[in-house]
């Protein structure tokens, strides 16, 4: 049996150019810069708590030398720094001790150091990061439709959440680490030099070598590890199929070659990452190799230096272990430093996925005011009041597609007067969605003009024009808060009693009341789960308390049964009225009580009229009538069934 | 008049029944044997793994006994080395460092080898992790999808098995490792001098108390921020779903202030946490700075008493300051194992669930294919017979949702179910998928009870169209396809052409070969649907379940959705939920549920004679969708 020859892709979304490393770098540092002030203190510590750390091996070595004076008469004298050396009659207990309590107190002064750059570097990390989330955030706001249709929602979350987690890599696991490397390596290396440069020359060799081999290790891996998330993702993404179509699966049988997919994916996965460690295990053991090898050059050339004594050039034995100590700690920064190129690409790449996302343009804001309330008298908002103003909507020859190079509307023209109510049909793909949203400005034609109140849309404040729109679209989308918040969407300082008067004008309060909690009752994926018709009563109510100059019901009716929909018919009547109202529809129901009904086709706008006016020409209006009603025909009268009936039984 | 909270971002409080990270609580050696158990299924690797490990353990305890002796001898006692080689203490030197770049290449070649073979066993416990879980959640019932929410399901899949390849690339070898060189300078420090040995010892109870107290506010702490992180993330997903609402009535600038605060929130946590975490590593670098400082005096009272040398002094510091690094690199390794362990204890959780209906993947290797069990796809006739008696069903069994339903579908024939919202139209044709266990009653398939006989048998040679119209995102020859893995691209073809839409199909951008997307997003409505039936008609099924979508598609295309369900029930059994009024009109039998009971059944012409429920329906149908042609007529 032949293989379900199904291969699983991701969308991520980024098909536009790199942004190139060093302006990368130039605006993470950027970032980091633009929070300086935090960062001082973490520099500040750091350097404490290494001198303090380099003065506490000083005082262990000083004690080796101390022992060696007091109990070997061949030994050198130990060094003492600053001139403090104690009184030669005082015992070897007495002296040590002393060493020992300077020793114990550096170590709790470098302990209190570094608490602080730990408290000091997140500190300037949570700077930076909320900094960009919020940046983020506030940017996937904005961002028009046509992205998300591009992307998986899994990769957006990842993008806020995981992308810039990596930058909170980039600056605490990099930056910072960094920082500390350079300065630990400044005051080590300054120490080591000053007392024996050959011999820190010799030891220190090896440090540059590991981060030479480490670069070339991250530079050949690189494009392994990349095209090893990508089939982590698109395994991922298998499993997740299999699980939301587990009926599918189930009831066609199909259980045995979804699993063989999802095997050979992790499979192909295991054997990625196999690649990967073969890599890995020809240039990781070096680090610890020169390590040791380092230890080695420090006991055959310091070995000589401290036979050779302090006297005649060469250094003491306490010195040997503060320098021992030393390329411990060097080995740790070396180490750091390497994972740092190791974790660069991989940082690099989510910051740059975090700036392009913060690079895509956005609608261009206007400037002009619109006023947004239909201003029925009495509280302001207040939905349903007789004689509310509608405005004029004109698109003037508006020709537009989602990929410029690929029209949807075809210099679309048509003027609708203030409290007009027009209806859009056509097949589907005939572009009424696309239209509609040009209304509201989420996207901008490229050629042609859509003007509201005779002013072109993108000269008004996006906010102001779409506050003057009320919205229902197809999927009745609720958020996972309380029928209150929900129906306040649009407007979140409205009191109850003007939700309650916009959920009773929907047609919603029946229900809302036998909710546990009425209006505070908690609904979406975490609550109560309302039906299709309810949620589109609810989001009826939303677009009503915004109180809209116009009403937009992309297809409102569409995704509820032909039961629920008597029950929203009336609610949509109601609150259309005095509105400039849009009504995507394939009932012919609702197209009789439109003022007016647009005929799209590809695109164009092939024809335009009444109900009654459409229907007495031949046309596509006519002909697509004519199906539906052969529709209906088919489902006859039920008079006429049950009559029928009847006779033949009595024949 | 009381302003509502309106804290649309602030995510809901999370239900009793959501789950919750498990509390702090001390390794669990059940679930330790049974993450054991899958790394143990590779023995020999594992046993490799091991002696790795003890190798490892064995050279890096070599390089300070080399230092140490080698200063005993040149520098200390360098008489004794002339003594014993006749040559000067600058040869012992050389000896001394080239003994430690022997060590060094040994230690190259064979830290290579161990990598290789940690990641071997790693990566295939991994995969084996997942084929598990993938197999497992196959085989668990429409209940447990129900319950459950597809992201956490999703996780056990990533992050928890991450967690758990922690706990096997690091946690196991490392461990050992480091227990071992925990011995090992142990023992070298006792040889140095065992006084001192045992006095470093006495220290232990006190940093392990440290690490039990700090480590325990340590893991709550992030345990608070991981929350505060997940409410990020649930806010994010919900802004994007909800993208067109927020854009749409332009509230950005209040969810962005909403943001802020829940960021400002996670960060403080970050803060808290950090600052537990900076108190916590300086007092192991204290503890050990403190011993070292003890070992200092100790040692020079020691040295003075004629006990011990300058050299043992330098053995022991070198070995006391490498117990305490293998100390707190356990401390770090217990860490990551709480970690693994909480993903573990989700990932076993999840395994451990059981199915009330199990179906094993191996148990339909055997029997595959239509074998002579396959109930539905019995030779013979073309339908299959349907039979429910007395069936009681509920989700939950304490409130059941089906009351003794009882009804039979002759073969080839079409049985629509009608009635409102939540009447258990959807759990009828749930169950005769066998889909959920029912409590009462038997459902019978050309009469053999499919409880009988397991549930690979009773799906065979039944299809689904279900309301979603679900597809997987490959191309529309690989969905349709889907139906029969072995059949060849023209039967696909086909099967278009027997549903009279393989104009359509092929007509799409990209034709056949056209990737679908995620749940098939770049197919309209209709074409989903138009893909669905004929992912059906070539599995060509004795039984067809059709749960017919609600959404109203443009007119041209609902004709020939139509046209295309006709050609597709002909000549089978059918069960539909139906919402068309041409489905219903052309039912043979129609039954009429209303509370999880059959009120009314009977074909059309009966029911409307009849008079009752369904008359009542159908008038509410007809109104609604010719209410226009009504008034036409009137006019």
């Amino acid at each position: 049996m032949a293989a379900v020859r199904e291969e699983v892709t991701v969308r991520s979304g980024d098909d536009g150019p790199g942004i190139p490393v060093r302006e990368l770098m130039r605006r993470l540092l950027a970032l980091a810069w633009r929070h300086r002030r935090v960062a001082w203190p973490a520099v500040l510590a750091t350097v404490v708590f290494q001198v303090f750390t380099l003065a506490g091996l000083a005082g262990q070595g000083l004690a080796i030398d101390v022992i060696r004076e007091k109990l070997d008469p061949g030994a050198p004298a130990a060094a003492w720094p600053l001139g403090l050396r104690p009184p030669s009659e005082w015992g070897l207990a007495a002296t040590v001790g002393v060493v020992a309590a300077a020793v114990l107190v550096l170590s709790a002064a470098a302990g209190v150091a570094r608490f602080f750059i730990r408290v000091c570097d997140e500190r300037f990390v949570q700077a930076c990061v909320v900094d960009l989330r919020q940046r983020l955030y506030e940017k996937l706001q904005r961002l028009p439709f046509g992205f998300f249709d591009t992307i998986d929602t899994g990769q957006v979350i990842n993008r806020v959440t995981g992308d810039s987690q990596q930058v909170r890599a980039f600056i605490q696991g990099i930056m910072i680490r960094a920082g500390i490397a350079a300065i630990t390596l400044a005051i080590f290396l300054g120490y080591m030099i000053s007392t024996h440069p050959l011999l820190t020359l010799a030891c220190a060799v090896v440090y540059p070598l590991q981060v030479a081999v480490m670069t070339r290790y991250s530079r050949v891996t690189k494009p392994r590890y990349l095209e090893q998330s990508k089939q982590a993702d698109v395994m991922v993404k298998a499993l997740q199929e299999s699980i939301a179509g587990v009926r599918v699966v189930r009831v066609f049988g199909r259980e045995r070659e979804r699993q063989g997919l999802f095997v050979r994916l992790c499979e192909r996965l295991r054997d990625q990452a196999m690649d990967i460690a073969g890599t890995q295990s020809r240039h990781m053991p070096f680090v610890g190799a020169s390590n040791i090898v380092a230890q080695a050059t420090l006991l055959g050339l310091g070995g000589l230096l401290v036979i050779k004594g302090p006297a005649e050039g060469g250094i003491a034995l306490g010195t040997f272990w503060v320098f021992r100590g030393l390329l411990e700690r060097l080995a740790s920064q070396a180490d750091a430093i390497v994972s740092i190129i190791g974790e660069t690409p991989e940082a690099l790449a989510g910051a740059e996925r975090v700036f392009k996302l913060l690079d895509l343009p956005v609608i261009a804001d206007g400037t002009e005011e619109l006023e947004t309330g239909a201003g029925g008298p009495g509280v302001p908002g207040v939905p349903g009041v007789r004689g509310v103003r509608g405005a004029e909507i004109e698109f003037r020859d508006v020709t537009f597609g989602y990929d410029p190079a690929k029209p949807v509307l075809h210099g679309v023209s048509f003027r609708v007067r203030a409290g007009e109510t027009v209806a859009i049909v056509g097949p589907t793909g005939s572009g009424k969605t696309t239209l509609l949203s040009l209304i509201a400005r989420f996207y901008d034609p490229q050629a042609g003009r859509v003007l509201i109140d005779g002013r072109d849309v993108r000269t008004i404040r996006v906010a102001d024009l779409r506050r003057a729109i009320g919205m229902v679209f197809q999927e009745p989308f609720l958020f996972s808060n309380t029928v209150a918040a929900n129906v306040a969407f649009g407007r979140p300082e409205a009191d109850e009693e003007e939700i309650r008067r916009a959920t009773d004008i929907a047609a919603a309060s029946g229900f809302i009341d036998e909710l546990p909690e009425g209006l505070r009752t908690i609904i979406g994926e975490r609550g109560v789960s309302l039906s299709g018709g309810q949620r589109q009563r609810l989001t009826i109510a939303r677009a009503l308390l915004v109180d809209p100059r116009v009403l937009i019901f992309d297809d409102a009716t569409g995704s509820i049964d032909a039961l629920t929909e008597s029950e929203i018919q009336a609610a949509m009547e109601e609150v259309m009225r005095g509105r400039t109202a849009f009504v995507v529809a394939h009932r012919l129901s609702t197209l009789r009580r439109a003022d007016r009904i647009l005929v799209l086709e590809k695109g164009r706008i092939i024809d335009s009229g009444s109900h009654e006016e459409l229907m007495s020409r031949a046309g596509h209006y006519r002909a697509a009538a004519l199906i539906q009603l052969a529709l209906d025909e088919a489902e006859e009268k039920p008079g006429q069934a049950r009559g029928r009936l009847g006779q033949r039984e009595a024949s | 008049m009381s302003t509502l909270p309106s804290n649309l971002l602030v995510a809901a409080p999370p239900k009793p029944d959501e789950e919750r990270e498990p509390e702090h609580r001390p390794l669990q050696w059940k679930l330790v044997r049974r993450l054991w158990s899958y790394s143990f299924r590779y023995k020999r690797l594992q046993i490799l793994v091991t002696l790795q490990g003890a190798g490892m353990a064995a050279l890096l305890t070599l390089t300070p006994l080399i230092v140490t002796e080698t200063i005993r001898w040149t520098i200390e006692q360098p008489e004794r080395w002339r003594e014993l080689t006749g040559r000067p203490a600058e040869h012992g030197l050389a000896v001394g460092a080239g003994a430690a770049v022997i060590v060094a290449v040994i230690y190259y070649v064979f830290f290579g080898w161990r990598v290789r073979s940690v990641n071997r066993l790693t990566e295939q416990v991994v995969v084996d992790l997942r084929r598990d879980l993938h197999a497992h959640v196959l085989s668990l019932d429409m209940s447990f999808f129900d319950r459950t929410k597809l992201g956490r399901i999703l996780s056990r899949g990533t992050s928890d098995i991450s967690a758990m390849r922690a706990a096997i690339a690091q946690v196991i070898p490392r461990t050992l490792i480091h227990l071992l060189m925990m011995v090992l300078f142990f023992g070298a420090m006792v040889l140095y001098d065992w006084v001192l040995a045992l006095m470093l010892l006495a220290t232990a109870p006190v940093v392990v108390w440290l690490n039990e107290k700090l480590g325990a506010r340590m893991e709550h702490a992030y345990r608070v921020v991981q929350e505060s992180y997940s409410r990020l993330t649930s806010t994010i997903a919900e802004t994007v779903a909800g993208i067109r609402v927020t854009q749409g009535f332009a509230r950005e600038r209040v969810n962005a202030g909403m943001f802020r605060e829940l960021l400002q929130h996670h960060s403080d946590n970050n803060m808290r946490a950090a600052r537990i975490h900076g108190f916590y590593i300086p007092m192991f670098d204290l503890a050990s700075q403190t011993v070292a400082v003890v070992i200092i005096g100790a040692g020079a009272a020691r040295i003075a008493g004629g006990h011990m040398s300058v050299a043992d002094l330098i053995g022991f510091m070198i070995y006391s300051a490498g117990f305490f690094g293998s100390a707190v690199a356990l401390a770090d390794l217990y860490g990551t194992t709480l970690q693994a362990m909480a993903g573990a204890e989700r990932f076993f959780a999840l395994m451990d669930t059981k199915a009330a209906i199990e179906t094993p993947l191996s148990a339909r290797a055997e029997g595959d294919e239509g074998g002579p069990g396959a109930l539905a796809a019995r030779a013979g006739t073309r339908g299959a017979r349907v039979e429910f008696r007395d069936v009681t069903f509920g989700y939950d069994a304490a409130r059941p949702v089906l009351h003794g339903v009882s009804f039979a579908v002759e073969p080839g024939a079409t049985a629509a179910l009608v009635g409102h919202t939540g009447s258990g139209k959807s759990s009828i044709v749930s169950l005769v998928c066998r889909l959920y266990e029912f409590q009462r009653g038997e459902i019978l398939i050309d009469g053999v009870d499919i409880r009988a006989v397991p549930p690979w048998m009773v799906r065979r040679g039944m299809a689904i169209v279900s309301q979603d119209n679900f597809l997987f995102d490959g191309t529309v020859m690989d969905n349709i396809r889907f139906g029969k893995p072995g059949a060849s691209d023209e039967e696909v073809i086909a099967a278009c052409e027997a549903l009279g839409c393989r104009e359509i199909i092929e007509g799409l951008a990209g034709g056949m070969g056209k990737v679908v997307g995620e749940r098939g997003a770049s197919l309209s409505l209709g074409q989903r649907q138009l893909v669905c039936f004929a992912r059906a008609m070539l599995a060509d099924p004795r039984i067809l379940i059709l749960d017919e979508a609600t959404s109203a598609v443009d007119t041209y295309t609902e004709h020939l959705i139509q046209s295309a369900l006709e050609r597709l029930m002909a000549g089978r059994t059918s069960l539909v939920v139906a919402h068309r009024l041409s489905t219903i009109r052309h039912a043979d039998e129609i039954l009429v549920l209303d509370h999880g009971k059959v009120i009314e059944r009977g074909s059309h012409g009966q029911l409307m004679i009849a008079g009752g429920a369904y008359a009542r329906l159908y008038d509410e149908f007809v109104r609604l969708s010719s209410k226009g042609r009504g008034e036409r007529l009137a006019e």
